[in-house]
């Protein structure tokens, strides 16, 4: 097996190529007996570096941003297109409006990162309230560049060090931006506090020197079980892990999807939305859909669902990869299996639809969707589970009477159907405030 | 009863060569012709009665072998057998459960009355006295396969068995030995099967044994998943996952005592010449309780066989425990075979240490994909392994399968013509550890679940 290098390894802001020699275990700590680089700079000025960097994110004057959308085109065989697509839409993560939104939300505003937040409690004592910069890992997930934007972009704004441990399958876009972070704003305080770099994921030679409270506070862990798994053996007191897990995600569908012809073909388009956001390869992209109808109009949505799933979108191709032989097999044998089974659209990468009586043992990949007939959308929710993340609804006006089951059941994310795709800023995401829980909070209590 | 009458010419010419004294090397006319003149008869055959084959074959537009390539496309994975929907067991719907065994079965199953069935185990029975005689695998999910079997399959599968089990040199079928297994006797498994076939060739009369006690069912593997599944809806309870693990300690307090009860009969009967088989494990264990008795090294007769198989699950073994074992039983000798489940013949390992791929079985080294086959010459050749076993009646033998191995399909230092395979045979899931960190940000329910898997 070759070895696997990043192409850019940044240390502390500043680029050292040099991928022949092991890691310097030494420069990707920072030492606590000095505070974090940016931990006197005003939050203002964080994303005013924010912006310039996005700007420049924008425009791409040295193509540095081009040449990871390439390479991440090339590396996880998405189409070049959908990885432009991705990466020309990656500087709104910088945007300073969207950035100040969710210091607002997420923190109740920038006071408490830029000084000490007054505060008085029901008994008339007072005391102050700190959001401490934090010193994290981040352990990034790469089928989607957005991932470490949002990683650099919350690391930022809570002041504290990062080290981003890059993903086998990409090694570039967090090089990338902090490459550009670096142009923009040279050797500045942010900059100084970004580390990307790459080990083999479990390397117990890395892993058990760094994740250690002595260096760090929190391990930042995005998805794959085994990552989360490994790196757990290491979590302990004064180590905490902050997890974004593995998840899935479903869509419920109610009759009033019927009413029309049009609206028919609408939800079905609305429902490729949701279940081919890069090809089926993310957590928000859903795989199971509960639908309201009679036999005939589910079949008929099933149809039209097939032929919108077989349509490019700007982050699924038409013809994505061919469906593993496995799952194939085991939806060929269903598709024998008479009334009870239907199959709709390809095993060659257009898109797959299978409908059945109980949701499908297996796990639906390479744009299939499982379409599964409910009396009422209230019967979906049992469906939902800890594992699960977004729900799409349709229509948007029937989350109300369904979204504190789904809630109940362990889902975290209730959507207007068609708007799975893209965490909005200020929001939750995987069921927790990212800011809130990256800061170490501190009081001095009078 | 013979569930068909199909003739099969060219296949009857290779089993006919199980009955020479070396069925490995005594071939003397062109085995590679032979082999494809049983595969074209049984794609014919099997397309006329496999809806899954014929489906297939429609869908790649493959209608006649004319070389070996032509049936790539048609091999079946692993999957195809454990593909039905699990709540057709849990929710009892073996109609269903019927319907969707037909999709792989060459004999007709749909008559089966299979009302009044409760569990699965009274399923596999109820299909065994119609002639259907299912095996089962099951992997850590618990989510069993289901092999369709029938009495010709039996019948074959007892021909093949006992002419390739133990050689070279070949065992010849004289009922002198004891036969022990340490398993279960009787249930929906190979090693049943196996254990039968065995008995019948080799066993003196009243020297066959086996976990008599112990039938293997079905329904405990399939428990497993039954809880699996309400663990991930949410509705088991505590009380269900204590119960749970507390049923398996004492089912393993049983099979302790069955374990026990056989190596009493192994170490009495060890002066003369014994056919052994089981799990390395198990044999360790006898191997810790002879030593206990005092009962050293080298005593067994030297016409005895013992046969290893793996299942070091769970267990903490010294490192050099096969070394050890194997000293134990001397000068008793063991074999080693590389098969899987879904087939009727297996390979065994020669003097020189190499597979031998038996002339009932046509091994098919594809690309790590599994779709392009590889040339077929002297010297080394890896890849995926795909095999077409034409010897079976009652479902497909075209069968691709998850391991990665090196072939040669020239004549083997033994002496014997190939195709052999070499000793290092590996998993495709156990590669590639370089994308363990190929991460992405969706998963299932699965990494939500702890501890729930079979011993």
């Amino acid at each position: 097996m070759s070895r696997i290098e990043a192409p850019v390894r940044i240390v502390k802001g500043g680029v050292s190529a040099s991928a022949d020699r092991g890691l310097d275990l030494d420069a990707l700590v920072w030492p606590r007996n000095e505070p974090c680089p940016a931990g006197a700079t005003p939050v203002a000025e964080i994303i005013e570096v924010l912006a310039e960097t996005g700007a420049r994110m924008r425009e791409d004057p040295s193509g540095r941003l081009a040449a990871a959308a390439a390479a991440m085109a090339s590396s996880t065989g998405l189409d070049r297109r959908i990885a432009d697509n991705s990466y020309a839409g990656l500087w709104r993560v910088f945007d300073p409006e969207a950035l100040r939104c969710q210091v607002e939300h997420e923190l109740g505003g920038s006071d408490v990162l830029d000084g000490w937040r007054p505060f008085v409690g029901h008994d008339g004592r007072t005391a102050a309230v700190r959001a401490h910069p934090p010193r994290l890992i981040h352990v990034l997930a790469g089928n989607a560049p957005g991932v470490a934007a949002m990683s650099i972009a919350r690391g930022a704004l809570t002041k504290g060090v990062h080290l981003l441990k890059l993903p086998s399958n990409d090694l570039f876009t967090a090089p990338a931006i902090l490459e550009t972070m670096a142009e923009v704003a040279p050797d500045h305080p942010v900059t100084r506090s970004f580390s990307a770099v790459y080990w083999r994921g479990g390397d117990t030679a890395v892993e058990s020197v760094l994740m250690r409270p002595q260096y760090f506070d929190k391990l930042v862990a995005w998805g794959g079980e085994a990552a989360i798994r490994s790196a757990a053996g290491y979590i302990g007191p004064g180590f905490e892990l902050v997890a974004f897990d593995p998840k899935s995600s479903i869509s419920l569908i109610g009759r009033e999807a019927w009413d029309t012809e049009e609206s028919m073909t609408r939800v079905a388009s609305l429902l490729a939305d949701d279940a081919t956001i890069f090809n089926q390869e993310a957590c928000t992209s859903s795989r199971f859909a509960y639908v309201e109808g009679e036999p005939g109009q589910i079949d008929a949505f099933c149809a039209e669902l097939a032929r919108a799933l077989a349509q490019d979108r700007p982050t699924a191709s038409a013809k994505a990869a061919a469906l593993p032989a496995e799952l194939r097999e085991e939806i060929e044998v269903l598709s024998l299996m008479g009334e009870d089974f239907g199959t709709w659209g390809d095993f060659e990468g257009h898109g797959l639809v299978v409908r059945s009586a109980d949701p499908v043992d297996f796990h639906p990949t390479g744009k299939t969707v499982n379409v599964v007939p409910v009396h009422r959308l209230t019967d979906a929710t049992a469906h939902a589970s800890v594992a699960t993340q977004t729900v799409g609804v349709f229509p948007p006006g029937r989350k109300v009477e369904i979204r504190d089951a789904l809630a109940n059941a362990g889902a975290q994310r209730v959507v207007t159907l068609g708007g799975a795709m893209g965490m909005r800023p200020g929001l939750t995401h995987d069921g927790f405030y990212p800011l809130h829980r990256f800061v170490r909070w501190v009081t001095d209590e009078d | 009863m013979r569930m068909t009458d199909t003739p099969t010419p060219a296949l009857d010419r290779l089993l006919q060569l199980l009955e020479r004294p070396d069925p490995l090397a005594d071939v003397d006319f062109d085995l590679e012709a032979a082999q494809l003149d049983a595969v074209r008869e049984r794609f014919a055959d099997h397309r006329a009665r496999i809806v899954l084959v014929d489906k297939r074959a429609t869908d790649t537009g493959i209608d006649s072998v004319e070389s070996l390539a032509d049936v790539v496309p048609l091999l079946f994975s692993h999957t195809a057998y454990k593909s039905y929907p699990e709540s057709f067991v849990t929710a009892g719907r073996w109609d269903r459960l019927l319907a969707w065994l037909q999709t792989l079965s060459a004999v007709p199953v749909g008559h089966i009355d299979v009302s009044g069935v409760t569990d699965v185990d009274g399923f596999v029975e109820r299909l065994d006295a119609a002639g259907s005689h299912l095996l089962t695998s099951s992997g850590t999910s618990g989510k069993p396969s289901f092999l369709q079997q029938s009495d010709l399959d039996v019948e074959r599968g007892a021909q093949i068995l006992t002419a390739l089990w133990g050689s070279p040199p070949r065992i010849p079928r004289s009922r002198e030995h004891r036969v022990v297994q340490l398993g279960p006797a009787r249930g929906p498994a190979r090693l049943v099967y196996a254990h039968r076939a065995k008995s019948d060739a080799w066993s003196r009369p009243g020297a066959s044994h086996a976990f008599e006690d112990e039938p293997l069912r079905l329904s405990e593997i399939m428990a497993v998943a039954k809880l699996r599944k309400r663990v991930a809806a949410g509705e088991a309870t505590p009380g269900e996952l204590a119960d749970f693990e507390s049923e398996a300690a004492v089912r393993r307090i049983r099979m302790d005592k069955a374990l026990h009860d056989l190596v009493d009969v192994i170490l009495e009967n060890r002066g003369e010449p014994m056919l052994l088989t089981g799990l390395w494990r198990q044999l360790w264990d006898l191997v810790e309780i002879a030593r206990e008795r005092g009962i050293p090294d080298g005593t067994f007769h030297p016409d005895s066989v013992v046969g290893g198989a793996g299942g070091l699950k769970g267990a903490v073994l010294p490192e050099d425990y096969e070394a050890q074992t194997r000293a134990f039983f001397a000068p008793a000798r063991f074999v080693k075979v590389y098969g899987c489940s879904e087939l009727a013949s297996s390979s065994p390992i020669c003097e020189a240490g190499r597979y031998h791929v038996p002339p009932t079985l046509v091994l098919l080294m594809l690309s790590d994909d599994g779709e392009t086959l590889l040339p077929r010459h002297a010297g080394p050749v890896t890849g995926r392994v795909g095999f077409f076993d034409p010897a079976l009646d009652s479902r497909w033998g075209g069968l691709v399968t998850g391991d990665r191995a090196t072939a040669d399909f020239g004549r083997c230092e033994c002496g014997r013509p190939g195709p052999t395979i070499e000793d290092s045979v590996v998993r495709y899931s156990e590669l590639g550890q370089g994308d363990d960190d190929r991460l992405l940000c969706s998963g299932t329910i699965d990494a939500y679940i702890r501890g729930l898997v079979r011993e």
